[in-house]
């Protein structure tokens, strides 16, 4: 997976996961739905924030990382590819953030959250996603091709 | 004997669904289930007739977003649908979104 699909993969998680809900809030309003998914705080909480991180905090990372690139400059015999920074300052956390609280939300929905009694198979799942997520995150970071 | 009584008709189709739902509350659960499984199972099955291969992924979506848009008309009615299923059956859709997007292989959405 390389890094552009890589970010647009989080970047789709995280809108396709805040659409998904404000339709559902949308139609219990519309309808005045007894059972409303308005009434869980979990969901409604995790929306919010997405909102915020994605709507606002993506965009004025993702201008200053633009910045950062327009003002930079590389010297003669300089290494051309040692930072991913414009990666990691242009709204990389502001995604995996979104993402993690969706996984949160999805943990504690599904499967109870910590201290369930399917905790240790979960947290052994997680921990395994975690591994990989972290590995790419890094790769890409680094600049190198994340395989 | 009767396993359960059975719901009276008279007043509507959703009052004897809520009927059903009072005296078996996994009926809802099991329904969407079917329904989940059926989009899936025969999903898959026929793309891979097509094509030869089957993107289980895609056919995850579209099958937790269809039980997803049976599951919508439930919550008009109190009794049908309890909240707790409701939000089980979104954190499912957005798992499979999650499976979806991070899927490395090629589809067809």
């Amino acid at each position: 997976m390389g890094q552009i699909k890589f970010m647009t993969s989080l970047l789709m998680i995280g809108i396709f996961s805040v659409a998904i809900i404000s339709f559902m809030v949308g139609f219990a309003t519309d309808n005045s739905s007894v059972v409303s998914l308005a009434d869980d705080p979990d969901f409604v909480g995790f929306s919010s924030t997405a909102n915020t991180e994605l709507g606002d905090d993506l965009y004025e990372k993702t201008n200053i990382a633009s910045g950062q690139y327009q003002n930079s400059s590389i010297d003669l015999g300089s290494e051309t590819t040692r930072t991913g920074q414009v990666f990691k300052d242009g709204g990389f956390q502001e995604t995996y953030s979104t993402f993690k609280g969706m996984i949160d939300v999805v943990n504690k929905k599904v499967f109870g959250g910590k201290g369930s009694p399917f905790g240790f198979v979960l947290t052994a799942f997680v921990g395994f996603l975690a591994i990989i997520f972290v590995m790419l995150s890094w790769k890409t970071w680094k600049g190198g091709n994340p395989e | 004997m009767a396993l359960y009584d059975l719901p009276n008709m008279s007043a509507g189709m959703d009052d004897a669904l809520i009927g059903v739902v009072t005296a078996v509350p996994i009926f809802t659960p099991m329904f969407l289930l079917f329904i989940f499984g059926v989009v899936f199972v025969g999903g898959i099955s026929s793309q891979k007739k097509r094509l030869g291969n089957a993107d289980i992924p895609m056919w995850s979506v579209i099958a937790s977003m269809s039980t997803l848009m049976i599951a919508l008309p439930m919550t008009l009615r109190a009794g049908l649908i309890s909240l707790e299923i409701l939000a089980i059956l979104v954190a499912i859709v957005l798992m499979s979104g999650v499976w979806l997007f991070l899927d490395r292989n090629k589809n067809e959405v």
